[in-house]
């Protein structure tokens, strides 16, 4: 009893994981955002080569992007990141992470939109074609619409697995959850309640976002 | 109205299409027929500009199909595929009006209004806001052909247009078409429904390996066929 006692209430160490909670959920919905935007991008640029063959530079470069990111450790990105490119910078080291965490996860959902992009019936293209329409218009109004909703559940994915990857954020030295819980330990000298307890946290997370996504899902094929 | 001259296409080493030629005067009903695989759907593709012929000409009006630009030529040849191809995520009324908002043929009002008025026509108004998903197999041809025929096209091209249907709703849609055709329409048709083909067409196309080897009307073709491979045909089919 002691020891959760002094794990979580001796000198305010559950504001430390408050923090360290707070830090970890900035993190993931910041870096989240970054990672749909940069998606988007990436399924601009591919999409625009396979439909007219222009910009073959961009459509390279953005393939390298991704083969790069999902070849490459997330830790060695974050150090990349951190220590070679904002080397000298004063930007704040939570920005630097989300900057970090937002380029990593962009590369899987531009493949998770891809995959979403391929699922759609081809069809659903011919028809449109048929009708007249111009590709754009067929890729705005028909094709991504639902590839989008067929994307939906492996963003939430992506998310679950982001909260859980920014756990090596600390090594920069960003307090999030997994190094709140560190250094509480460091501190007790008893690593069993700090690792316990922030496990049980992302564990709470995860499957509270997971169970939420199904609703949201379930709640949307019944519109 | 329509005419096609040597038309040749090649998917890498299949030959889907041998020198095919085929005219088709406005009001003509065309019914065309063949073994699967032959060759029918790709015909089709090829004169809606789904794809790209390996060699050969299609002329609508004069002008070859490849100088038009897509959006005029689709408004004026249509197309219904069999397993309809509704846009999954839009109501029945937008799925409707899509084209003609967007192609700027009609306002949103005249659009919904026409699109109404059609769907009353084939008693399906009381589905307007319904999804694809919610219909039965006829009701959602029936809505691919209003999709198709609210652009006002002059040929319709419908590819075994009741392919996937149940024999109640298959009877349904060859109604419709019977009516359609009424009003004057220019439509070619791949179908397999034989008592159909017979009753609707001024001319059938016989297709086989990629080529038309038998043409007629549809006594020359059903009842004194020439063709060794088109009497096989009618005779497989018939049991
Ligand atoms: N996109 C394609 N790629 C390769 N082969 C194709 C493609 N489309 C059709 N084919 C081939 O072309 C031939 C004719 O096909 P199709 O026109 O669909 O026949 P039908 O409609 O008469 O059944 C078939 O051998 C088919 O396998
Ligand atoms: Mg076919």
């Amino acid at each position: 009893m002691t020891e959760l006692y002094k794990t979580l209430i001796y000198d305010q160490r559950y504001l430390l994981i408050l923090n360290g909670l707070k830090n970890t959920i900035i993190i993931t919905i910041g870096a989240l955002i970054i990672g749909i935007a940069i998606g988007i991008l990436i399924t601009i640029v591919q999409n625009n080569y396979k439909a007219n063959k222009k910009n073959k530079l961009l459509y390279y470069l953005a393939n390298l992007y991704v083969k790069i990111i999902r070849g490459t450790p997330v830790l060695l990105q974050l150090m990349i990141i951190y220590y070679i490119i904002f080397k000298s910078s004063d930007i704040s080291i939570i920005i630097i992470g989300i900057i970090a965490f937002g380029i990593n996860s962009g590369a899987y959902v531009s493949e998770i939109f891809r995959t979403g992009i391929e699922a759609v019936d081809k069809g659903q293209m011919e028809a449109g074609r048929s009708l007249g329409l111009k590709y754009r218009q067929i890729m705005n109004y028909i094709i991504l619409p639902q590839a989008f909703k067929i994307s939906l559940p492996a963003l939430g994915n992506e998310f679950v697995t982001l909260i859980k990857e920014t756990s090596v954020a600390g090594y920069i030295g960003i307090i999030e959850l997994t190094k709140s819980g560190d250094i509480i330990a460091s501190r007790t000298y008893n690593y069993f309640f700090p690792l316990i307890i922030t496990a049980l946290i992302y564990l709470v997370l995860t499957l509270g976002i997971t169970k939420l996504l199904k609703k949201l899902e379930k709640g949307d094929s019944n519109a | 109205m329509l005419e096609i001259k040597n038309l040749v296409k090649h998917f890498d080493k299949v030959k889907a299409l041998e020198d095919i030629n085929l005219t088709v005067q406005k009001g003509e009903k065309i019914v065309i027929i063949g073994p699967s695989g032959c060759g029918k759907s790709t015909l089709l593709r090829c004169i809606n500009l789904l794809e790209t012929p390996t060699s050969g000409i299609i002329k609508y009006r004069d002008v070859e199909t490849k100088k038009y630009k897509r959006d005029v030529l689709c408004q004026k040849i249509g197309m219904i595929f069999q397993n309809y191809n509704l846009f999954n995520h839009l109501t029945i009324i937008k799925n409707i009006t899509l084209a003609p908002i967007k192609l700027k043929i009609m306002t949103k009002e005249e659009a919904y209004k026409k699109a109404m008025k059609m769907l009353k026509l084939m008693k399906l108004e009381d589905k307007a806001g319904n999804y694809p998903r919610e219909l039965s197999g006829g009701e959602k041809q029936r809505v691919a052909i209003i999709r198709s025929l609210i652009l006002s096209p002059e040929i319709i091209l419908l590819d075994e247009p009741t392919g996937a249907l149940d024999p109640e709703n298959i009877k349904d849609v060859l109604e419709i078409l019977k009516d359609i055709a009424k009003d004057g329409m220019t439509m070619i048709v791949v179908t397999h429904e034989m008592n159909f083909a017979r009753e609707f067409a001024d001319r059938v196309e016989f297709m086989d390996k990629g080529m038309i080897v038998e043409e007629g009307t549809s006594k020359a073709i059903f009842d004194h066929p020439k063709n060794e491979r088109l009497k096989e045909f009618l005779n497989k089919i018939k049991s």
